[in-house]
């Protein structure tokens, strides 16, 4: 239920979570249903307000997605980031998840579990089917957006789970020996700041989005000491995006060449197709490439196109090709502490993420392998849009890797268990602590890791 | 110095594009006006940057295209190769005003056909598929006109006349 914060006794609760996004709500979920007892801090409004948001997540950026890219999808209000959600949901695979101290296996049950939550599926997290030799077809699941700015009664009816506005978690206050956090810094709207002790047996898991939750550790510090969870200097590095190159090919196929048909039990899709594992190793086994086939007709104005459906015959037709892509995780690419502060006086943020060329490499030597496949097979030709795909990409709307998982504290922040290093009592959920991100879009994957996070707090798991 | 146009013959007027083998004994107006602007470039013939981006693009720009070599050398056929028995067709010949038609073709065979069967149609611009300007590639400018103003060395077109030269 919400809560104000004033006279609020923290010590009722287990758990704080700071955010109230689709992570927390997921995290909540399984808090809930085994009987805990969590506080949810929103840091905005219960309702959407442009200048209050642009206020707070005002940053800088410099490389392929600049300052006023990064708050577009780091949305202050109450549901976080849902409000910004486009609906397309697809499992991380086997092979994007080679450099996580996890798998699939560990997933598997909670993707099941955030489709529930999403409204979608379940076959749909689970559904592939053979393409051209080369290719298999994955598509995107789509549908009604789960938004939970809409349906607040979502996170406020949640039994032992409360939920308090307009109150930013700015930084946690680590015990002198480094091994868990005594404290939290809270900035309630209109009022200031104030310190919050944790009781023994009290956790804080950051949700606050790819770019709040190494802004809220960066900012744990009393400025001399490493910020928590910075001991070896990780916070905020292997910024990742999902690389997308709107139209960068074209597609002309004989009329016997067509997807599959997604079963009824898909639900609505996107259709798309990825290299098989044969594949993915000639794209050098570090950049997962999707390529979504829209159909359209064929480009009357390109006599090239004209040329080659009449080579391919009767009924050739056309796809315009969309890719997107992995960028590889470099600690680089990064977000730091940077000059000015928001009105909770949080420093704001310097995103410098450049994709790498490994990255657009990928994409064409992608599009070259669906060529000749479709060459061996005499069923098509394949346009490469250079310019479109060298000079056009753009960013997919997801803030990952900033808190990244891994076993090796020197490159990473937090363990399996999504435990910041070190720390006894926090944690981390959202796609900020992917360690790669593939291709897939990170909602469906951050819930589903939040919500086993859920379960291993309440230990379920 | 640009090549003078070259009549190859009245019944069959056969081009290559970029030197493109397309039988024996074919003359390769275009790739010989290719390999000038390459002496030209080499200063054989004077010239800077300009001269280097217009030989690039006389070229052919890259269309993105992953073709095969048959398709390719298909391609050029459409661009250049055109018979006919009562037409004198040259390349790098591009004709000014007197349209009546201007239509998108798959070929320089179907435009001087086309020219050929209407007994409106004096001369005929066609605009190869190379042509820069996307709107302009593959059109036929059917003309009623004789006499029109000529460009000539003009790179991606093609023109023919039912009166001569």
């Amino acid at each position: 239920m919400r809560v104000d914060i004033d006279g609020l006794t923290f010590d009722r609760y287990e758990f704080l979570i700071a955010g109230s996004g689709l992570a927390a709500y997921a995290l909540a979920r399984r808090l809930s249903a085994a009987g805990r007892r969590a506080l949810i801090l929103e840091s905005g409004p219960s309702e959407f307000d442009a200048d209050l948001h642009a206020r707070f997540t005002g940053m800088y950026g410099r490389g392929h997605f600049d300052g006023s890219y990064w708050p577009t999808h780091w949305i202050r209000a109450l549901g976080g980031s849902s409000a910004a959600w486009a609906g397309w949901v697809v499992p991380l695979s086997e092979r994007n998840l080679r450099d996580w101290p996890i798998g699939r296996t560990d997933l598997d049950p909670y993707l099941d579990y955030a489709m529930e939550l999403l409204r979608r599926p379940r076959a749909a997290a689970h559904y592939t089917a053979p393409f051209i030799d080369g290719f298999t077809f994955r598509p995107v699941s789509i549908g009604a957006v789960l938004n939970l700015a809409f349906e607040p009664e979502l996170l406020e009816g949640m039994p032992g789970v409360d939920i308090a506005v307009g109150t930013t978690v700015c930084a946690v206050r680590p015990a002198a020996d480094r091994r868990s956090i005594i404290g939290v810094s809270l900035y309630v709207t209109g009022q200031g700041v104030r310190d919050v002790a944790l009781q023994p047996g009290q956790s804080v898991i950051l949700a606050a989005g790819g770019m709040g939750n190494p802004q809220i550790l960066l900012n744990s510090t009393d400025g001399e000491s490493a910020a928590v969870g910075n001991e070896t200097d990780q916070v905020g590095r292997y910024l990742m995006e999902h690389p997308t190159y709107h139209n960068c090919g074209r597609l002309v196929a004989s009329a016997d060449l067509r997807l599959p048909a997604t079963p009824a039990s898909f639900g609505d899709g996107i259709e798309a197709i990825e290299p098989d594992e044969a594949g993915y190793a000639a794209l050098g086994g570090r950049h997962d490439v999707s390529l979504e086939l829209s159909p359209s007709a064929i480009s009357e104005s390109d006599p090239v196109e004209t040329f080659v459906a009449e080579r391919l015959g009767e009924g050739a037709h056309a796809f315009a090709v969309t890719a997107k892509s992995d960028m590889l995780p470099d600690p680089e690419n990064r977000v730091r502490i940077a000059e000015g502060r928001d009105p909770a006086g949080m420093p704001r943020l310097r995103a410098m993420c450049h994709v790498d060329a490994g990255a657009f490499r990928a994409v064409d030597r992608c599009l070259e392998l669906l060529n000749d496949s479709l060459l061996a097979s005499g069923r098509g030709r394949v346009r490469v849009l250079n310019r479109a795909l060298v000079r056009e990409v753009e960013g997919g709307g997801h803030t990952m890797g900033t808190t990244r998982m891994g076993t090796d504290p020197r490159t990473s922040v937090v363990d399996a268990d999504c435990r910041v290093h070190g720390y006894r009592n926090l944690f981390v959920a959202g796609s900020s602590v992917f360690t790669t991100g593939g291709y897939a879009n990170p909602t469906l994957n951050l819930m589903a890791l939040a919500a086993r996070l859920g379960d291993h707090l309440s230990g379920q798991a | 110095m640009s090549d003078s146009p070259r009549v190859i013959s009245r019944r069959s007027a056969l081009f290559a594009l970029g030197g493109a083998v397309v039988g024996g004994g074919i003359a390769t107006a275009v790739g010989l006006s290719f390999r000038s602007e390459i002496k030209r470039l080499l200063g054989l013939g004077g010239g800077g940057a300009e001269t280097l981006l217009s030989a690039v693009k006389s070229a052919g720009a890259d269309d993105g295209w992953l073709l095969t070599e048959e398709d390719r050398a298909e391609l050029a056929r459409r661009d250049s190769d055109a018979q006919s028995d009562v037409m004198e067709v040259r390349a790098h010949v591009e004709l000014h005003g007197g349209d009546y038609s201007s239509r998108r073709m798959r070929s320089l065979q179907e435009c001087v056909s086309t020219c050929e069967a209407e007994a409106r149609c004096q001369t005929f611009t066609f605009s190869q598929s190379t042509h820069p300007d996307e709107g302009k590639r593959q059109m036929c400018w059917l003309k009623e006109e004789t006499g029109l103003p000529a460009v000539t060395d003009a790179a991606h077109y093609v023109s023919g006349t039912k009166a001569g030269w």
